[in-house]
């Protein structure tokens, strides 16, 4: 799952949100890393939505435009679980505390050497 | 309307009609929403023109299947194949009516069209399955051509015909690398491919003069038909522009091999093989713009 993606859903955790929302969110919980065009919010919502992760919840007209809200299906929150599980687990083997990766690797023996007089 | 609203609404022609009648304010309204709404942002005007494009080439290419870029690159093997057969058997032709020219490469392109007309009928005959027996064929026959061929021809064109009988072993082995999975349809039988190719080899066929000709006015309009019927044919279907970029790199590499082989510059002889590898390019874009789109 691609970062606009995995940022999409999880701004979508807590409660509906319409287009501008979702950037805004999606800016704030990744700490200004993920900024969305709308044509890349829209792109995914679209495929979100024919994958059954992410639906419409509500439609108003705000100022003489339509604004829809999209909110997350079940399947959504299945899917966004186990990538940060995933994420997490990834993330794991990195940040191993220093300790314990260093007595995990294995050393090759050396073999000492006869020294030259 | 602000200016900001008209320059995101051409942008927004990116997009397929239905798409924007049913999503344009909405996608409006957000930019605007983030913006003051007079000046445009370049990186939304071009984010939402990309976004676009990629909608069109997923609406255009329909439904898309696991299987679709190796159906594509079946299928621009299959063409190549029918081009290089009716191709050559003109070639074929032209020798029998006229010996004197076996001087030339005659020989070695009568010995390709026997290469590429057993490559076709084997890949009519099996085309349901066993995807190594034409692999097999098409490179044992391209070695004994090359056994007897080099036999006949001086030592400086040895090369060229190693190599280009080594260009004969790409489209087989693509064969085998795209061969359908177990659940994929083997759509080569499909009677659309057997209308289309020989369509598309007569079209080459009827342009191939002009080339050889070098007159400039028929070579750019040839190429330009080319290349309009298969962006048009690619972009309604992904693997169409798959096969157009199969076709078009092969075809690309020979003409590179034989402007090489008789030593022009690059610019004068390479200006088919250019044009070839860029519609390729250009062909592959449209078509994994709309993949990347849908993945």
């Amino acid at each position: 799952m691609r970062a606009p993606t995995y940022f999409t859903l999880a701004a979508l955790l807590d409660g509906p949100l319409h287009g501008y929302g979702i950037i805004k969110r999606a800016e704030q919980l990744s700490e200004g890393s993920v900024r969305m065009t709308a044509g890349t919010l829209y792109g995914a919502l679209d495929r979100l939505n024919r994958e059954g992760l992410v639906v419409e919840e509500s439609q108003e007209i705000v100022a003489g435009r339509a604004r829809r809200y999209y909110r997350l299906t079940d399947a959504g929150h299945a899917a966004l679980e186990a990538e940060a599980e995933r994420m997490t687990k990834a993330a794991a083997v990195v940040q191993k505390p220093k300790g314990i990766a260093a007595s995990t690797v294995r050393r090759r023996p050396v073999k000492a050497r006869p020294r030259l007089a | 309307m602000s200016g900001a609203e008209r320059s995101y609404r051409i942008a927004l022609r990116a997009f397929p009609k239905p798409y924007r009648e049913e999503r344009g304010d909405e996608v409006i309204a957000t930019i605007l929403e983030g913006g003051d709404g007079w000046r445009p942002r370049l990186r939304e005007f071009f984010g939402l023109f990309w976004a676009g494009i990629g909608q069109r080439g997923l609406r255009a290419g329909g439904e898309r299947t696991a299987g679709s870029v190796r159906a594509g690159i079946r299928l621009g093997v299959f063409v190549v194949l029918w081009l290089e057969t009716l191709l050559q058997t003109n070639s074929a032709v032209s020798l029998y009516l006229d010996p004197r020219s076996v001087v030339n490469l005659g020989r070695t392109e009568l010995v390709q069209s026997g290469a590429a007309a057993t490559g076709v009928i084997v890949l009519l005959a099996l085309s349901r399955g066993w995807w190594a027996a034409p692999l097999a064929l098409v490179l044992a026959w391209d070695l004994a051509s090359t056994t007897y061929l080099s036999s006949s021809v001086g030592p400086s064109s040895h090369w060229l015909l190693w190599t280009l009988n080594g260009l004969w072993c790409l489209p087989a082995l693509l064969c085998l690398l795209a061969r359908p999975r177990r659940h994929e349809p083997f759509d080569l039988r499909s009677p659309i491919w057997a209308i289309a190719a020989p369509a598309l080899g007569a079209l080459m066929a009827l342009s191939v003069p002009s080339w050889h000709a070098h007159v400039p006015s028929l070579l750019f309009l040839s190429l330009a038909v080319l290349l309009a019927a298969w962006l048009v044919l690619g972009w309604r279907d992904l693997r169409l522009a798959i096969a157009g970029a199969t076709i078009t790199t092969f075809f690309a590499l020979e003409a590179a091999l034989l402007a090489a082989s008789v030593g022009r510059s690059f610019w004068q002889a390479n200006l088919i093989g250019l044009a070839f590898a860029l519609f390729a390019t250009a062909s592959i874009a449209v078509g994994l713009r709309g993949k990347l789109v849908s993945a």
